[in-house]
Parts: C-alpha cells; sequence; structure tokens
C-alpha cells in the first residue's frame, strides 16, 4: 500500500508543471556549474603537463611534484545551487503532495479507502524521497561523468568516496525542505496558504540568518577583508578575534539556526573548499563535522514526529477542502 | 427596459449564444432559464458590458451596451455566480469601496439605508470572511443596488444557499421590485425559483431562445401541463 | 480619476489586513533595522579592533602603523542594499500576486468591471496603490535608518549624505515597482494564484542569485584562464561573460548602484550625485525598462475578455 502511495506521488510530479521547472533550471545549473569546474580542472593540470614537457625539454631531471588539483572541488558552485534551487524544488514537491489532495477533495477518497492515516503519510514521504534521491543520484552521475571526461583525472578512492558523502548530505538537505514543506501543508488548512508560509521559513532560514551571519562577519565589511586590509597575519587575526569571543559566538548562533549553513560548511570540507581537512579520512571528515550532520538530520526528524502527531489527531481533516 | 436584437457571442469555433432576441418589461422579474452550458452567463455577460457581441446589439435604458456602455454601468446592478467579496474587508467598507467606483454621492447614507433595508445592520462592522454563504449573498445584493440601478442582473443568486437563506433573498428581491420598481433579471436552472418569484421568463437551450413570455401567457398556451416543469421538459424535449 | 484613488486605496487596506503580508513586512523591516544595527555595531567594533591592532603591534616593536581604516557614514547603512534587492523584491510578489487573479476568484473582478471605471483604470488603480504600500514600507524603513544611524554611530549626515541616501530609496522604489509590475502581470494571465506566486518565486531566484552566481563562477573561470595563458598580471576582475550574465540581472545592476550611492566603494564615495547617477545610467535604465515593459504588458492584458 505504502509502495502505491509512493508511485502515485512520482507519477504526479512529473506532471508537475513549476516542479519541472526548477527540476530543469536545477539540472541546467548542475552542468553548467560542473562543466565549468571540470575545464577549471583540466586546464590547471595541462598548465602543469606544458610545464613539465618544457623542463623535459631542457632537460631538466629534478621536476615539480604534480600541484594539489583537488578535483572534487568542482561542485562548489553546485552547493550554493542546491542550498536555494534545491531547496525551492523541494518546497515545491512537499507543498504539492499534500496541497493537491486538499484541493481536489481527494483526502477524503483516499483515507475513506481504508487506508491508515499513517501509511498514507508515509506513503506520501517514501515517493517523494524517492524522487530526491533520484534527482541527487542524476546530478551525482553528471558530475562524475563529467569530472573524467572533461577534467579528464583520475578520482582516488578518497575523492569518490568524499563525493557520495556529499551527495548524501544534498539529498538530506532537500530533504528537510520537503519535510517541512510537508508538515506546514498538512497542518494548515489552505493548501496556498501552507505555501507562502513554508516560503517565508525558507527565505529565514536560508537566506536571512545567512545573511546576518555574513553582516556580522568583520572581515566582510571592507572589500578585500579588513584584517588584510590591517596587513595582519592570520595568527594576529586570531589573537584580536579573541577580545570578541561573544560577539563571534553570537554570529555562530544565528548560523547555527539555518540548515543551509550546516549544508554548506560540511559540504564545503568534505569538497576541500575550506582549507584544513585535506589530510582527514572522509568518514574522519564527517566524524569532525557532525554538529552539522545533526543540524541536517535532527530538523527533519523532529518535524516529521510533529507532522505525524498532528495528522494523526486531527479530526477536522475530513472538512477541510 | 432591455432589448437584444440577434445578439451572438462565438468562442473559436463554439457558439455560446446564438442570434438572441429578448425583451424585458420595466419593472417585471425575468427568470433566464437553461441547463448549465447553455449560455445564460455569457448572455448576462454581454448584458452587463464585461464581453463584447459578435453580431447583433442590445440595449438597456435606450443605451446601446457597446456603445454607450459607461452609461449601460450606471443604470446597471450586477451580481455574478459565487462572488466572495474582500474577505479581509468588513460589510461596510466593502460596500464603501463599491460605492464610490459608482460614483454614489452620500456612500455612507446609502450603506445605512440599504443595509437597514436589508436588516444587516447588526453584523456590518465584522469582516466579511467571517459571514455565512447567506449573509455573504446579502452584501453581494447590498453592492448590486447601493447605486440605485434601474435593473439588477443576477447570475445563479441562490446557489449554495440553504432553503432558509434562499427563502430570504426571494423576500428581499420582492421586496427591492415593489418597492424600488428595480427590473430584475436573473439566470437560474431552478424551476422552483422561477415559479415562486418571476413575472416572466426566458428558455435557452445551446445557445438558443427557445421561448420567451409572461408566465401567465405561458400557463395559457400549454393548458394540459400542470406545473412550469411540465412545460419546461415539453419544449425543452421538443426543440432539441 | 476618482475610480482610480478609490482602488488604490482599497488596495493599501486590504493589503494590511492580510496576515501573510504582514509578517513578510514585519520581517523586511526589522531585519533591514537589525542590519543596520549589526552594520553599525560592526563598524564600532572594527574601530576597537584598529585600537587593539596598534597596542598589539607597537608592543611587538613595530614602527610602521596601520591606517586606521576608512569608513564613510553611509557604508554603516550598506547592508540594507541586500536586504532591499533579496526581501524587498519578495515583498513586492507576496503584494501582488493576488492582484488579479485573486480578486478572479473572488468575483470582485466582475463587480468592478461592470462598474463605470475603464479596465486600464484598474491596472492603473492597482498599480499606485502597490506603488502607495511599497513608498510606506520604504519610508518607514528610511526613517528608522536615520534613527540608527544617528544613534549609533553618532556621526549627522551631510546634506551630500542625505541626498545620496533619498536618491538610494527612490532607486529601491523603482526596483520594487518592477517585482510589483511582473507580478501583476503574471496575476493577470494566471487563474491558479499559487502557481504565479511560485513562477515569480523562480524568476526572482534566477535573477537576484543564479545570475550573479553564474557571473561569479565566470569571474573565477576566466582567472584559471589567465593563469594558463600566464597573463596574470593584470587580471580584470570582471570580464565580458561575467558583465553579460549581470545585464540579465536587475538585482545585479541594483546592487552596483546601491554600493556606489552608499559610499561602498572608496572611488565613488565622494564624487557628486550626478556623477554617480551618470556612471550608472545604465543601470538605472536596466531597471526600468523590464519594468515599464511588463506594465505596458498588463495594460494591453487587462484589455482582454478573459481577464475576468
Amino acid at each position: 500500500m505504502i509502495i502505491e502511495i509512493g508511485k502515485k506521488e512520482i507519477r504526479d510530479a512529473f506532471r508537475n508543471k513549476l516542479f519541472l521547472s526548477i527540476l530543469a533550471m536545477l539540472l541546467v545549473l548542475t552542468v553548467v556549474s560542473i562543466i565549468l569546474g571540470s575545464y577549471q580542472v583540466k586546464i590547471a593540470m595541462d598548465n602543469y603537463n606544458s610545464s613539465i614537457s618544457f623542463l623535459q625539454s631542457l632537460g631538466k631531471a629534478e621536476l615539480p611534484p604534480m600541484p594539489n588539483l583537488n578535483p572534487i572541488s568542482a561542485s562548489k558552485g553546485f552547493v550554493n545551487y542546491i542550498g536555494m534551487v534545491g531547496a525551492l524544488m523541494a518546497i515545491v514537491l512537499g507543498n504539492t503532495a499534500i496541497s493537491k489532495e486538499h484541493k481536489n477533495g481527494t483526502l477524503r477518497l483516499i483515507l475513506s479507502r481504508g487506508v491508515f492515516r499513517d501509511t498514507f503519510l508515509n506513503g506520501k514521504l517514501l515517493g517523494n524521497l524517492a524522487i530526491l534521491a533520484g534527482i541527487t543520484a542524476l546530478t551525482g552521475i553528471i558530475t562524475f561523468v563529467s569530472l573524467i571526461a572533461i577534467g579528464g583525472v583520475a578520482l582516488t578512492t578518497s575523492d569518490i568516496v568524499r563525493l557520495l558523502l556529499f551527495f548524501g548530505m544534498t539529498f538530506l538537505y532537500m530533504t528537510f525542505f520537503t519535510v517541512l514543506s510537508m508538515g506546514i501543508a498538512t497542518v494548515s488548512t489552505k493548501g496556498s496558504r501552507a505555501l507562502l508560509i513554508t516560503v517565508i521559513v525558507w527565505l529565514v532560514l536560508s537566506f536571512v540568518f545567512p545573511q546576518i551571519g555574513d553582516t556580522m562577519d568583520m572581515d566582510n565589511q571592507i572589500p578585500g577583508g579588513f584584517f588584510s586590509s590591517m596587513g595582519m597575519s592570520r595568527d594576529q587575526e586570531h589573537q584580536v578575534l579573541q577580545q570578541f569571543k561573544f560577539y563571534e559566538t553570537l554570529r555562530d548562533g544565528v548560523e547555527e539556526m539555518s540548515p543551509t549553513k550546516h549544508y554548506e560548511r560540511i559540504s564545503y570540507a568534505l569538497l576541500n573548499v575550506k582549507p584544513g581537512f585535506e589530510a582527514n579520512t572522509p568518514w574522519e571528515v564527517v566524524g569532525l563535522k557532525w554538529i552539522n550532520l545533526i543540524g541536517l538530520l535532527a530538523p527533519s526528524a523532529a518535524i516529521w514526529l510533529l507532522t505525524y502527531i498532528a495528522f494523526l489527531r486531527r479530526e477536522n481533516i475530513y472538512q477541510s477542502n | 427596459m432591455l432589448r437584444t436584437e440577434n445578439l451572438g457571442k462565438k468562442y473559436g469555433d463554439f457558439t455560446a449564444v446564438d442570434n438572441l432576441n429578448l425583451e424585458v418589461k420595466e419593472g417585471s422579474i425575468f427568470g433566464f432559464l437553461g441547463h448549465n452550458g447553455a449560455g445564460k452567463t455569457t448572455t448576462i455577460s454581454m448584458l452587463t458590458t464585461l464581453i463584447l457581441p459578435i453580431s447583433g446589439n442590445a440595449n438597456i435604458g435606450g443605451y446601446d451596451v457597446v456603445k454607450d456602455n459607461l452609461k449601460v454601468r450606471n443604470l446597471i446592478g450586477y451580481l455574478p455566480e459565487n462572488v466572495t467579496l474582500y474577505g479581509d474587508l468588513t460589510a461596510v467598507e466593502n460596500l464603501r469601496f463599491f460605492g464610490k467606483l459608482s460614483g454614489v454621492k452620500d456612500v455612507d447614507a446609502s450603506i445605512e439605508n440599504i443595509l437597514k433595508l436589508l436588516e444587516f445592520t447588526e453584523w456590518k462592522n465584522r469582516k466579511v470572511k467571517t459571514y455565512s454563504k447567506g449573509m455573504r449573498q446579502r452584501i453581494g445584493i447590498a453592492q448590486a443596488i447601493l447605486h440605485n440601478p434601474k435593473i439588477l442582473f443576477l447570475d445563479e443568486p441562490t446557489s449554495g444557499l440553504d432553503p432558509q437563506g434562499t427563502k430570504e433573498l426571494r423576500d428581499i428581491l420582492l421586496l427591492l421590485n415593489q418597492e424600488r420598481g428595480t427590473t430584475i433579471f436573473m439566470n437560474t436552472h431552478l424551476l422552483s425559483e422561477v415559479t415562486k418569484l418571476c413575472t416572466d421568463i426566458g428558455i435557452i437551450s445551446k445557445g438558443r431562445l427557445l421561448l420567451a413570455d409572461s408566465i401567465k401567457n405561458i400557463e395559457k398556451e400549454f393548458p394540459e401541463e400542470k406545473s412550469l416543469e411540465e412545460i419546461y421538459f415539453k419544449i425543452e424535449g421538443a426543440k432539441r | 480619476m476618482n475610480g482610480i484613488m478609490t482602488l488604490a486605496r482599497k488596495e493599501v487596506k486590504t493589503a494590511f489586513r492580510d496576515n501573510i503580508f504582514l509578517i513578510i513586512i514585519g520581517l523586511f523591516v526589522l531585519l533591514s533595522v537589525i542590519s543596520v544595527y549589526i552594520g553599525s555595531s560592526t563598524k564600532n567594533a572594527e574601530l576597537q579592533a584598529y585600537q587593539d591592532i596598534l597596542h598589539l603591534l607597537k608592543s611587538q616593536g613595530a614602527t610602521s602603523l596601520p591606517s586606521p581604516p576608512a569608513i564613510y557614514p553611509l557604508s554603516v547603512l550598506s547592508n540594507i542594499v541586500s536586504y532591499v534587492s533579496m526581501i524587498g523584491a519578495v515583498v513586492a510578489i507576496f503584494l501582488g500576486f493576488e492582484s488579479f487573479s485573486g480578486e478572479r476568484n473572488n468575483g470582485t473582478l466582475k463587480l468592478i468591471a461592470a462598474r463605470p471605471v475603464y479596465r486600464d483604470q484598474i491596472v492603473t488603480g492597482k498599480l499606485l496603490g502597490g506603488g502607495m504600500v511599497i513608498g510606506v514600507l520604504l519610508g518607514i524603513i528610511l526613517i528608522f535608518n536615520l534613527a540608527l544611524f544617528v544613534l549609533v554611530s553618532g556621526m549627522t549626515p551631510g546634506i551630500n549624505e542625505i541626498i545620496r541616501l533619498l536618491s538610494f530609496f527612490l532607486i529601491a522604489f523603482i526596483y520594487m515597482m518592477g517585482f510589483y509590475a511582473a507580478t501583476m502581470y503574471v496575476s493577470i494571465k494566471t487563474n491558479d494564484s499559487a502557481f504565479g506566486f511560485m513562477l515569480m518565486m523562480i524568476i526572482w531566484l534566477t535573477i537576484s542569485f543564479v545570475l550573479p552566481q553564474l557571473a561569479e563562477s565566470q569571474r573565477t573561470f576566466a582567472y584559471a584562464l589567465n593563469a594558463t595563458a600566464q597573463t596574470v598580471t593584470q587580471v580584470s576582475s570582471d570580464t565580458v561573460a561575467s558583465k553579460m550574465t549581470e545585464l540579465f540581472s536587475p538585482a545585479a545592476q541594483f546592487q552596483n548602484i546601491g554600493k556606489d550611492l552608499l559610499q561602498m566603494i572608496p572611488e565613488t564615495s565622494n564624487i557628486g550625485l550626478g556623477e554617480v547617477l551618470l556612471k550608472q545610467i545604465g543601470a538605472i535604465i536596466e531597471i526600468l525598462i523590464p519594468g515599464l515593459a511588463v506594465l505596458l504588458l498588463s495594460y494591453k492584458a487587462a484589455q482582454k475578455e478573459e481577464v475576468l
């Protein structure tokens, strides 16, 4: 039964114009950003190779070592697109899952067929998560193929695991927004209102909180960075920042409230965009960034639980349409 | 009061209204009967100047609905089907808005009068979204008669109303017709409404007018049939 | 004219009665105030940090000391630029997405159209009403900002600063009205207001986020290309492609104007207003044109019978 409801969700989603247009946009952005990234890797490779052959032609025996190309950082742009576009897509998916049943009055039909409410809700979640998983897998394949075909690099096992983990995080991130919008649509009686509220929540979580964090970042306030304009080294910067510990904690606190920030932080660590994690194994990175993983998982679980309680207990479900 | 000559409207290949010739006398209550999709709403939309006919003409109070559309709009009051008004505004605020758009001089005094007439003063400062369907329909009538129109167009006015609301609405319409002399043109597919309220009827099917006359004449013409319902089905059946 | 004013006043009244809209404008006003507060206290913290740095360097025996950070008064308010360009646009979308589709569903559009007003007056009335709401919001933010500016930074804005600030709010108004007009057009064309709303959100996301981001990655790409060609010495931060990409984004243009007006770019911080506007004339036109175009389309679409 759950599978049947799930399958119906998948069929419906691929008839939803809004979902399809956002999906198309996301895929185009994925392709563009990955191709640009892969070319960057390829150019760096070619550059190295040509200088090697140049040096060899001069008869030098001592060749410079291969620079750290870090091919997986080609996905950096993708993180930003998922942060906004992926989240919006997940919201559309989750909201229509519930609100279409309200609108068509089919909620009564389904519930009157002896389907338990929990089965109904689980089936919906399952179907939509399957869609998200499919999209994540598709973007993953695009990434791997273009890195190898365009970038022309051989990925190490560690690179592959890091990328796979990164796509896992992407899935978790989108899941949060699907669960959130399903939850709000379930609790609210009017589908269109629920959508507006979800969009507001999304704006606050994905845009406002990170933006406040940025604003509070002292280093951000002067073009080129405050500390470098003062001609300070990293060490000195730390020394000064020590004095503003409370301020920094507050900034961090604001950012911790945003799943988008959690996604960004763990992804940048996995993709080696943020320096300092190159020496760690992929799993060690996840271990070090466990708080971000929790930040992605816990809110989804909590919201799902609340939705469950609200939906199973609600008595007026038959009247609302 | 109202006369149409060969009035017609097409949507693409579909003929919604076909050569309609109709006359509604001043002071009458005209019931325009027909199935869903027969062309009633299209007719009312042309008469209320919302859409343009593709053939023929229509005039209301001596003004052409196309050429003198703004003058026609001053003469008519209109209540479409399923109007919910501005839910976040109160009845008075809704009425003030529509009254001003119609150019009513002393809006607030007119609103007071009409709310008294409709016995609605008690709830006038509540937001419209808190009203029942029947209450909302009364405010719908109020906005349509605020500027004291000569003719009132109603599209399925009783749809969705319970028996109590239907009766209240009927009483209001009779009151308007008798006290203010307002001519009433209403679309309906409910025969029972027509028998209780109307002086004249027209029957439309697939865009064509099958019959239009006063109820008295029709009853004379069809002595065998016991009720309007039987007459209706006889005509509909015969001309289909 | 009376009809237009009546329509406009109704728009204002219904907007301020709508709970969801109140939430979003509350957010907008609150955020812009908070951002200015944070911005100015960050500036204060920077000045304090500068003193600490001086102490540190002196104690380490350094002889050449950095000069104090250049802080132009208006740059304290600079965060407002990103809030208006992002949240301001969303406010305009929330305000306009039901302007026609909502009235169509209420049946009120027919009620208006059956009254002695022309169809174009309906559009004008809505535009005016939307303009009044947006104007009031920006006015509130302007006053709050000025007050905070004086209170927190302790500086008094000179005549030059006030003129710059006013011009910025005027351009912000035009920018938000562009979004409002576009949303109104979508609302005329679609019956499903949720669809229209999401469509505008996608457009918004593309304009304010995706395109600037693409331009950004294009820049890093160009940097890599230049590095290969060994011309790394003089890399301009703007490439033709990134400029082209930004051309499609009124949000990027708005931010460019905002940065100049609010003294975030040292080079343009002290030049006259006329010079700034002249420098950004292309960007200003680019904010105006799409708005005017959708407005004309709206007037045209409103004449059609299907609009009811």
